[in-house]
């Protein structure tokens, strides 16, 4: 992250930036590198156990969700890539596994986004102490875009559902995302985080 | 110039995704950097 700190004091120099222009392109670059670097760390395992198809599929509609809908966050860069990139492989070596059957259980396919339509009415939008979400306009407008989400996500399943595609693996593979997230948004989820990221300065110190 | 320009391209893709970030629940997936006062200010 002194890279990042380095680049700004830079762009601060050059394009004479005031300290709250600098502080958000600060945000900006710090989002995007961690961002980046989470992204070829999971490019990479997946690529490496081969499940790279997979597990961009599932990051994609774990992204798309936790955008709208939040929930909680380790504390370091690294205890989030290590936990992320676990969680993902291991829903994509799962989907590798066991799509014959995921996909053919209309139970799954039904449950897993009735099980996140249950926790986003009741918890969602989730923010984290980082990033709290003070307006009340955008704590509705998050919502309301986690249920379309949702709604969009279950059209789709049914579609695919009704004319047997076999995308229907991937979408078998992006339900167990839903559900990952699912679990972040509620109480449950903060604290599993919560004991991750105890357990990893515990590992660091 | 161009040096100029670029640099300033740079900054405001940067602040586009600060603002984008900032308007949605969390940044993207794993990691949330704390969000910075100046942006607390536009938020919504």
């Amino acid at each position: 992250m002194r890279l990042a700190q380095r680049l700004v004091r830079y762009l601060e120099q050059e394009l004479h930036l005031t300290q709250d222009q600098a502080e958000i392109i600060n945000y900006g670059l710090l989002s995007f590198m961690a961002t980046t670097l989470n992204l070829l760390v999971l490019a990479a395992i997946g690529a490496l156990l081969g499940v790279l198809k997979e597990a961009l599929f599932i990051t994609l509609v774990v992204m798309a969700f936790r955008k709208v809908s939040g929930g909680a966050h380790c504390d370091t860069l690294l205890t989030c890539t290590v936990t992320g990139t676990a969680v993902i492989t291991a829903a994509a070596a799962c989907t590798r596994l066991f799509a014959a059957g995921l996909a053919s259980s209309p139970l799954f396919l039904a449950g897993a986004p009735a099980l996140a339509l249950v926790s986003t009415f009741l918890f969602a939008p989730a923010d984290v102490p980082q990033k709290p979400i003070t307006s009340a306009r955008q704590r509705r407008i998050l919502r309301t875009l986690s249920f379309l989400l949702l709604l969009g996500w279950s059209i789709l399943g049914t579609s695919l559902w009704l004319t047997k595609n076999p995308f229907l693996y991937y979408y078998a593979g992006g339900n167990l995302g839903i559900l990952w997230q699912s679990l972040l948004l509620t109480p449950a989820g903060y604290s599993f985080m919560s004991i991750i990221s105890r357990l990893f300065s515990f590992i660091r110190q | 110039m161009v040096k100029k320009r670029l640099l300033a391209l740079v900054a405001g893709l940067l602040a586009l995704v600060a603002l984008s970030g900032a308007a949605s629940a969390c940044y993207v997936i794993w990691y949330q950097p704390e969000l910075p006062g100046a942006l607390k200010k536009q938020v919504l």
